[in-house]
């Protein structure tokens, strides 16, 4: 007959326990930040009794940093907030101390409901999430399940509020562990398998490799090894991936004591020797040394060879400290130890390590551990022949394994009862086999489950996958769309820009071509006319009245004789033909004159444009220039547009001015030309200076001449109109 | 009573014209019997030029009758009589010149009296016969002979040369004679700035506003007689 071996209590002690102490070593940190800013709640800290894991704690750290900026933030710049802090001092206080093994479970009870009370005002956030998570830790262990059900579903419900999905994976675990505990395989696989989905989105690996192991270890609590394997061999690839030494360790423990429940030894002895070669690779190893030659040596023990399985425990034994700080471990090492010399025959002084490791395993309440101490007491009676006290025994060890449901212990006892008990052998056998059909039964059931669960993980994990490339391609996708969409808004915008631009210098170019063309040939047509004056000029003077004058002279010269009257009278004549002559020659003189009158000159237009406008306006106008040079220096596109200019401010002033007096003054300062226009109409007020479109305009066409713009008015009094242009 | 032959020579590019004076000569022979003429005349520069080298280099040149508004047929250096009466004046120191001219501007009337220093300066516009023979009776006598417009110039220019210099009334000349005042810089030597100044200068003189037109400064030039 063959004993399921004590490593069953030393993985469930790590794979329950330890998703817990994780969480503890994170309130651990959490702690001491705060401790900075609060020394009494430092003092009356209780340090976790569990081994420190420093990888871990240092990943915790930076993956709940912002936790401890949250915290910080809290705590530290409100003075005002001490009511809290106290309350925040006094639910670790009460909380450390519901943690206590030593108090009753009423007590502990109440010291959670304590210190559940204190944060229940507490801002809802992912600290408070925090705080409610420890308490639903620490409950899950009273064995009441009201209280934990009413207190995890706050968590869950608080969880579900903040939209985290690492809170919301860590109030699954928090069922998943609780279920566990229950031994209600079927809920617990369920919710550490929603952590798992969730911590995989949440993009926390380590977490999600965990939760893979805990399912793996529910899967080979129910006989299903291969379900186990595949879920092993997914959190070693995660956790290969994330250097952690002691969680490789944990799973590759697993599969050994996976590989020795279906008798491949080989298999579990490589496995265990893989497992061995972890455990330099983490701290405070030796407990986990220890383990791996105990299942090492049950290992043997299950292959029979009890003689080489001996030495792993002796080592094992050796170390007294560990031991000691490991009750369960000791337990199960003596026990071990004790069996291996009962099957090799040696009964003498085995009783008593037995007897210790039962009492170590009754004081610290390891139900299974206990069931099977007593099974081997049973088998050790039996074998010296001692029936009545086997059978009392194996009897006791039936009744402890029903009452904590450990159903592959009561098929043990069964049969061992069965083989003591000849009276009842029939009735125990009949119990073993209904018991053995539903256990197949209901084992088979949680794998098919199980494996639809997995099956629609898997599915869920690759449409996630499927939506994340989806949405990373629609993404890349809409981002180059987007690019490119600004991209060609850019070029367009810069191409109309660039089109106006040259549009308005073709119009400006056409304008100063126009002008020059329109110059040239006034210049052309003004040169034509001064040669015919010329021409008409020279042949007056040198023609006409040198002809007079010959005329003239020589009449003059005859001598005519008569009537006094008559000769007085030709005389007058003559003295006519005098003045016609004089009068010729000044015209010819003057027809050359005329060409200056005519000449092109900017100043005379401006002139002529005041006179012009003051005549429609019916103002006076009064214009003084310096400088005049400069005026007529200016190129012609200047010209054009400091006359548009004036023509438009003029007209403003004809239209709504109603001026009296007009001054326009042109005049130079060192590198500037000034032009102001005062008039001293009704003027206008400053809010409608900016509306006007002709103002715009005026602007416009002095920022054209690089020129600045500038009217200031009053009501009543009039307007000064100031242009500024620079001299090239 | 002695007769006196007198060489003259005649410059006028209208025969006409020279035949009147011709006429006025006679007269002055016959009624003062003192002079004989011998007359000599030209109708165009390379004419004069000629005979003043070919006739005047043996005959003695007592007086030249020249007219300012000669046509210039391409001879380099001479663009009009006044080039003539230059050359005349160098080449005959001791002969006697009448220059008569259509042009009565100040400016001509001043550079004429300068370069030439003629011994009677008259204007077309303002001779007769009768007035010519005065000239004629004068000069021949050593005593200048001016016309009306040139002898008031004359009385004008020592009051008004003490306000306008020489430059001063070329502006005004040549303004007249239809120049913008950017082209003045071909005729004077001097800059547009200074042109400029002196153009405000005069509009100060004159009484009017720097802003002026250069028509206004003209019109008010010639009837204050500046021009």
């Amino acid at each position: 007959m063959h004993i399921k071996p004590q490593p069953y209590t030393v993985r469930e002690a790590n794979t329950v326990l330890n998703p817990i102490m994780i969480r503890i070593e994170l309130y651990n940190s959490l702690i001491l930040r705060e401790a900075f800013y609060n020394r009494k709640a430092f003092l009356t800290f209780v340090y976790s009794p569990y081994t420190f894991n420093m990888t871990t704690y240092y990943q915790t750290y930076w993956r709940e940093f912002p936790f401890a900026v949250i915290l910080l933030l809290f705590v530290f710049p409100f003075p005002a907030n001490t009511q809290n802090r106290d309350n925040l001092q006094n639910f670790e206080y009460y909380l450390n101390r519901a943690q206590e093994d030593s108090l009753s479970l009423d007590t502990r009870k109440t010291l959670l409901i304590i210190s559940y009370e204190l944060i229940k005002h507490v801002r809802e956030d992912s600290v408070k999430y925090a705080m409610i998570s420890k308490i639903v830790v620490a409950s899950s262990s009273l064995k009441d399940s009201v209280f934990f059900h009413s207190i995890a579903s706050e968590g869950f419900k608080l969880a579900k509020n903040l939209a985290s999905p690492a809170l919301l994976a860590d109030a699954h675990w928090n069922y998943g562990a609780y279920y566990l505990r229950e031994s209600k395989y079927n809920s617990s696989y369920t919710h550490y398998n929603s952590a798992y989905k969730l911590y995989t989105a949440a993009n926390k690996n380590y977490y999600a490799g965990k939760m893979l192991y805990n399912m793996a270890y529910i899967a080979s609590q129910t006989n299903d090894f291969t379900g186990a394997e595949i879920l092993l061999f997914r959190s070693i690839k995660i956790f290969e991936s994330t250097h952690s030494a002691k969680q490789l360790y944990l799973c590759y423990n697993l599969l050994g004591t996976n590989a020795d429940d279906m008798e491949e030894y080989g298999k579990s002895l490589i496995y265990y020797n893989k497992a061995a070669g972890l455990i330099p690779n983490f701290e405070n190893s030796q407990y986990y040394q220890l383990e791996n030659w105990n299942n090492l040596g049950v290992r043997l023990t299950k292959m029979e060879q009890f003689t080489e399985a001996v030495p792993y425990f002796n080592k094992a034994l050796s170390y007294k400290e560990i031991i000691t700080e490991n009750p369960s471990l000791h337990a199960k090492l003596l026990d071990n130890h004790a069996f291996c010399f009962v099957s090799l025959g040696k009964r003498e002084n085995v009783e008593q390590p037995m007897q210790m490791a039962m009492a170590l395993r009754d004081s610290i309440g390891d139900a299974p551990g206990s069931v099977i101490n007593r099974l081997r007491f049973a088998d050790y009676y039996g074998k010296i022949g001692d029936t009545l006290k086997a059978i009392s025994f194996a009897a006791d060890a039936l009744k402890r394994a029903r009452e904590n449901n450990l159903n592959r212990d009561v098929l043990h006892a069964l049969v061992m009862l069965a083989a003591l008990d000849k009276t009842n052998t029939v009735h125990y056998l009949q119990q073993h086999i209904e018991l053995d059909k539903s256990l197949n039964a209901r084992d088979r059931n949680l794998r098919n489950k199980f494996t639809a669960i997995q099956y629609d993980t898997d599915k869920y994990i690759l449409e996630n996958e499927r939506l994340f490339s989806q949405r990373f391609w629609i993404s890349i996708g809409a981002v180059v769309i987007t690019l490119l969409l600004f991209l060609i808004y850019l070029t367009t915008r810069q191409r109309a820009k660039n089109k106006e631009l040259l549009f308005e210098r073709e119009q400006q170019q056409y304008n100063e071509d126009m002008f020059l063309m329109t110059l040239t040939q006034k210049t052309d047509l003004e040169k034509g006319k001064s040669e015919e004056r010329q021409r008409i000029s020279q042949e007056l003077h040198d023609g006409i009245v040198s002809r007079l004058f010959t005329l003239r002279f020589r009449w003059q010269s005859v001598i005519l004789s008569g009537e006094a009257k008559m000769l007085e009278q030709h005389k007058h004549f003559l003295n006519l033909l005098e003045v016609l002559e004089t009068d010729i020659r000044n015209l010819s003189h003057e027809l050359r004159s005329i060409v200056f009158l005519e000449a092109e000159n900017f100043l005379d237009t401006i002139e002529t444009l005041l006179k012009e406008k003051s005549e429609i306006g019916g103002f006076t106008y009064h214009f003084q220039c310096t400088h005049p040079e400069d005026w007529e220096d200016l190129s012609y596109l200047a010209k054009i547009n400091l006359r548009r200019l004036l023509e438009e401010i003029l007209q403003n002033v004809v239209k709504h001015a109603k001026a009296k007096k007009v001054s326009i003054t042109f005049f130079r300062d060192l590198n500037t030309l000034h032009i102001t226009i005062a008039d001293d109409g009704k003027g206008f007020s400053p809010t409608q200076i900016k509306k006007g479109i002709g103002i715009k305009n005026l602007e416009n066409r002095s920022r054209k001449l690089k020129g600045n713009f500038d009217v200031r008015s009053t009501l009543g009094v009039g307007t000064i109109v100031s242009i500024s242009i620079p001299i090239k | 009573m002695d007769t006196k032959s007198i060489n003259i020579f005649m410059i006028d590019d209208h025969p006409m014209i020279l035949e009147g004076y011709v006429d006025v000569l006679k007269k002055l022979e016959t009624q003062s019997e003192a002079y004989r003429f011998q007359i000599e005349r030209a109708h165009s520069i390379l004419q004069a030029l000629e005979t003043l080298e070919n006739t005047f280099a043996k005959r003695e040149l007592h007086l030249v009758l020249l007219d300012i508004g000669l046509p210039n047929n391409d001879i380099p250096g001479y663009k009009s009589g006044m080039d003539l009466g230059v050359v005349i004046r160098k080449n005959f120191p001791d002969t006697k010149i009448i220059v008569i001219t259509s042009y009565d501007t100040y400016p001509l009337i001043q550079k004429l009296l300068n370069i030439i220093k003629p011994e009677g300066l008259l204007i077309k516009s303002e001779l007769n016969p009768q007035g010519l023979y005065a000239a004629f009776l004068d000069v021949l006598q050593g005593v200048p002979s001016y016309s009306k417009t040139v002898r008031m110039f004359l009385t004008q220019a020592q009051v008004k040369s003490n306000v306008l210099d020489h430059y001063d009334m070329l502006i005004l000349y040549y303004l007249s004679e239809g120049k913008l005042t950017k082209e003045l810089t071909e005729h004077l030597p001097l800059s547009l700035r200074s042109i400029e100044r002196r153009k405000n200068r005069l509009k100060d003189i004159l009484t009017i506003d720097h802003h002026t037109s250069d028509v206004q400064l003209l019109n008010k030039a010639k009837e204050q007689g500046y021009l």
